[in-house]
Formats: structure tokens, C-alpha cells, sequence
């Protein structure tokens, strides 16, 4: 490669050249090989840093939906994609929390006098897995189950701190801190799954949102919901709620 | 197009959803290969991971489009994955199931075995360019990051306290040249 090719593509990836001059460096790709072989390796690094981002992203969407198909046993794989149970096993399938629909909508008929009661329905976690955390998940999921939020709480801290990565402990700290009515610190422990791509985001998103209703800020709860797109877990329960608020 | 397609959509937009369906489909079937050949479920979960992730290179051509049952094309890109670990470990054995694969793959198309060759290249070609890019100075790694996300020159030159973009474009060029280098070099 000779060093006005070499120039000639750090112009053209820099964005310097006029149009027509870009068509020609363009032209020449197609009956100049090497070039054209040198002119694709720099785009695939003017790409590959944007591009990483998204390879991160993915594989740790990968590593999460992963472990709850290859960790659990035989039977509880064949459990069908996006309903709204979960497995006892899939720690991290479990921890998707999954609103039952069909009981919010019944839940709408009854005198209930909080919109947060109605819509805070979420499945009971299943935090037993092995690994060095296993006496803390199983205190987690025995004190949540039971309503005893606070110990729930300090399990998940234990959890949490042996693996700080743990998106399902994150989750479900954020839904304890909900019960124990701490609506700000909830919405703090959930911010960075929020805020993140795992397969997660929405069942953050949303107790994120419903945060807002033990505030009696019906306002923030809307905005919030409306950050959940069509398709998403809990998008028509969102819609639900904000007709209602 | 292969009615499959909406996969690689689904791969595109790291959708949970569809990289769920992938899993729900195709884990299964990696999990059965994998252990009927002694490995353990951890394995099958590394290499169907790394398999995914072989063709999300593919996916990310935007004029890609996936003309063959993904299952299939999961199953030869895992079953490479598979063969390498053999490869790295044992050289005797790794032959040995690299004759066993050739066997099975021929139950597979054509089109199937390209595509699968073209994603493990692309692959291998972004890997080394990741280990290049790690190889740079901080401040070329911080400058090509900016600039690849579409971060104006101007602003990319304020950000990383440069007098001016004429000397930004100046670094980014040596940047890019050092990067090719080590690039090439592996």
C-alpha cells in the first residue's frame, strides 16, 4: 500500500473528501482488490468500537437467558418461552418477575385502595442455585415468600455482596424495598438494570414506575411506564395502569 | 429469505425475546450433543454462547440475510466451536473428532457450511481486532471510541483536551496506522 492510498483512506474515513472524490475511492474498490482489501479493514475498525459496545451488551443478555436453559434440569426446559410462570430452578428467569396479567385485570374490579397493590403482583422467586451464595438465596427466597421483606432484604445484601453482578438479587432488592415502602431507594437499586439492555430492563422499568404510586406521583409513574415499548414484559399492563391513573 | 430470519432481526436489536426463542429452540439440542460427547453442561453452554455470538457478526451486515434453517447453521457453528476446544487441548483427539464432524456435516447443505465458515471468519477477524485495539494507548482507544459513535471531530477534539481538529485527525491517522499494524502483526 503505498502512503498516498494510506492518506487517501484516512481523508476518506475522516470524512475530507468531496463526493466525487469519495465515489472514486468507492470505484476503485471494485476493480482494485488490494485496495479494496485494505479499504474494508478500515472500515471494520472505524466500526468495531461502535460495534463492541453491542457484542458486550449481547453476551451478557446471552450469559443471563443462558443459565436459565443450560443450568436447569431437563424438565424445567421444556417449560414454553414468555409465560408468565417461572421456574423454581431458573434463578434468573425467576427473578424476570413476571406480572400476571389476567390477575391485575381482576384485581381492577375490587375496591382496592391502591393502584400499587393492584399492579405490584409479582411471582414468588426462586433464589436457590448452587454457588457460593447458595445459604443467603435460599434465606432470600424463604423470606420473600413468607413477607418477611426486611430479612429479604438483608439476604439479597448478602447476595449481593459475593456477586455483585447478580441482575435477579438486584431486581428483587428493588421489589423488597418497594414493600418496605422506600419508593427512592427502590428506584436507585433498580436504575442501572433500568437503565441497561439486559433481559431484565422492563421488570426494572416497571417497579422503577409503580416506585412512583407510594409517592402519590401519578405523573413521574406515566412517564416512566411510557418508557416500556410494545412487545415488552409488562407493556400491557402499563397500558392498563395508565388509563387508570 | 429462511423463515428463521426474524432471529437474525432478533439478534440485531439484542431483543430478549427472540434470543429467549433462540435458547427455548436450539439449547436443547447443543446441550444433547455436547454431553453425548462427555462434556458438561457448562460446555454446552459456552460454546452455543459463542456460537450465538459467530453469528451476530454475520447479523451485523445489514444486508445479511439468513437463507437456511438457523438450527441447522447453530449446529455446525457449535459443533466447530466444539471440535476447536478438542484442537487447542489435544491435537490426536482434536483430528479425530474433526474427521467425526466431517462425517455429520454432510447431512448439512452447502449454503448451511458457507455461512457458517463466513461467521466463524468474521468472527476471528473481530476478535483480533479487539486484541489490536487493546493494545493501544488510552488516549487512541478513548479518540476511536468517540469518533466510531459519531462524536463530531470538534467535540472529540474539546473531550480529549486537543488544540484543534487538525491535530485530532493528526493522532487518529497514527492511531489507525499503529492499530493495522498490531493487527497484522498476530
Amino acid at each position: 500500500m503505498e502512503e498516498k492510498d494510506i492518506q487517501l483512506l484516512d481523508d476518506y474515513f475522516n470524512d475530507l473528501l468531496k463526493e466525487a472524490d469519495r465515489q472514486v475511492v468507492l470505484d476503485r474498490t471494485a476493480s482494485d482488490p488490494e485496495f479494496a482489501e485494505e479499504f474494508e479493514l478500515r472500515q471494520q475498525m472505524a466500526d468495531w468500537p461502535r460495534r463492541e459496545a453491542g457484542r458486550q451488551a449481547l453476551a451478557e443478555n446471552l450469559e443471563s437467558i443462558g443459565a436459565a436453559f443450560f443450568d436447569a434440569p431437563a424438565e424445567e426446559r421444556q417449560a414454553p418461552v414468555l409465560t408468565a410462570t417461572v421456574n423454581r430452578r431458573r434463578w434468573l428467569m425467576a427473578a424476570a418477575a413476571v406480572v400476571l396479567l389476567g390477575a391485575a385485570v381482576w384485581f381492577f374490579g375490587k375496591p382496592e385502595p391502591s393502584l400499587y397493590r393492584q399492579f405490584a403482583q409479582y411471582s414468588p422467586p426462586a433464589f436457590t442455585e448452587r454457588g457460593a451464595a447458595e445459604d443467603a438465596a435460599l434465606a432470600a427466597e424463604n423470606a420473600f415468600n413468607t413477607g418477611r421483606y426486611a430479612d429479604a432484604l438483608s439476604a439479597l445484601d448478602e447476595m449481593l455482596a459475593i456477586e455483585p453482578n447478580n441482575q435477579g438479587a438486584t431486581l428483587y432488592k428493588g421489589i423488597c424495598l418497594l414493600e418496605l415502602n422506600r419508593p427512592a431507594e427502590a428506584r436507585a437499586a433498580l436504575e442501572p438494570l433500568a437503565q441497561g439492555r439486559s433481559a431484565l430492563r422492563a421488570d426494572a422499568v416497571w417497579y422503577s414506575a409503580l416506585s412512583y404510586l407510594l409517592e402519590d406521583k401519578p405523573g413521574a409513574c406515566e412517564e416512566a411506564l411510557r418508557k416500556l415499548e410494545p412487545g415488552e414484559d409488562h407493556y400491557e399492563a402499563a397500558q392498563e395502569l395508565i388509563k387508570k391513573l | 429469505m429462511h423463515i428463521d430470519h426474524h432471529f437474525i432481526e432478533a439478534l440485531r436489536n439484542n431483543d430478549p425475546r427472540g434470543i429467549r426463542e433462540i435458547y427455548q429452540r436450539y439449547s436443547d439440542q447443543a446441550l444433547r450433543w455436547v454431553t453425548q460427547r462427555g462434556g458438561a453442561a457448562a460446555d454446552a453452554k459456552d460454546i452455543f454462547q459463542e456460537a450465538v455470538m459467530a453469528l451476530y457478526e454475520k447479523a451485523l451486515d445489514p444486508s445479511f440475510v439468513l437463507t437456511c434453517p438457523l438450527g441447522a447453521l447453530l449446529h455446525v457453528l457449535y459443533s466447530r466451536k466444539w471440535i476447536d476446544r478438542f484442537r487447542g487441548k489435544n491435537r490426536e483427539a482434536g483430528v479425530r473428532k474433526e474427521n467425526e464432524l466431517r462425517y455429520t456435516e454432510e447431512a448439512f447443505t452447502e449454503d448451511t457450511l458457507t455461512l457458517a465458515e463466513d461467521a466463524l471468519a468474521e468472527q476471528a477477524r473481530q476478535e483480533r481486532l479487539g486484541k489490536a485495539f487493546t493494545e493501544l494507548s488510552e488516549l487512541c482507544r478513548r479518540m476511536l471510541t468517540l469518533l466510531s459513535n459519531g462524536v463530531k471531530p470538534a467535540e472529540a477534539a474539546v473531550q480529549l483536551e486537543l488544540n484543534s481538529v487538525d491535530t485530532l485527525y493528526r493522532r487518529k491517522n497514527a492511531c489507525v496506522q499503529r492499530w493495522r499494524a498490531v493487527y497484522l502483526e498476530n
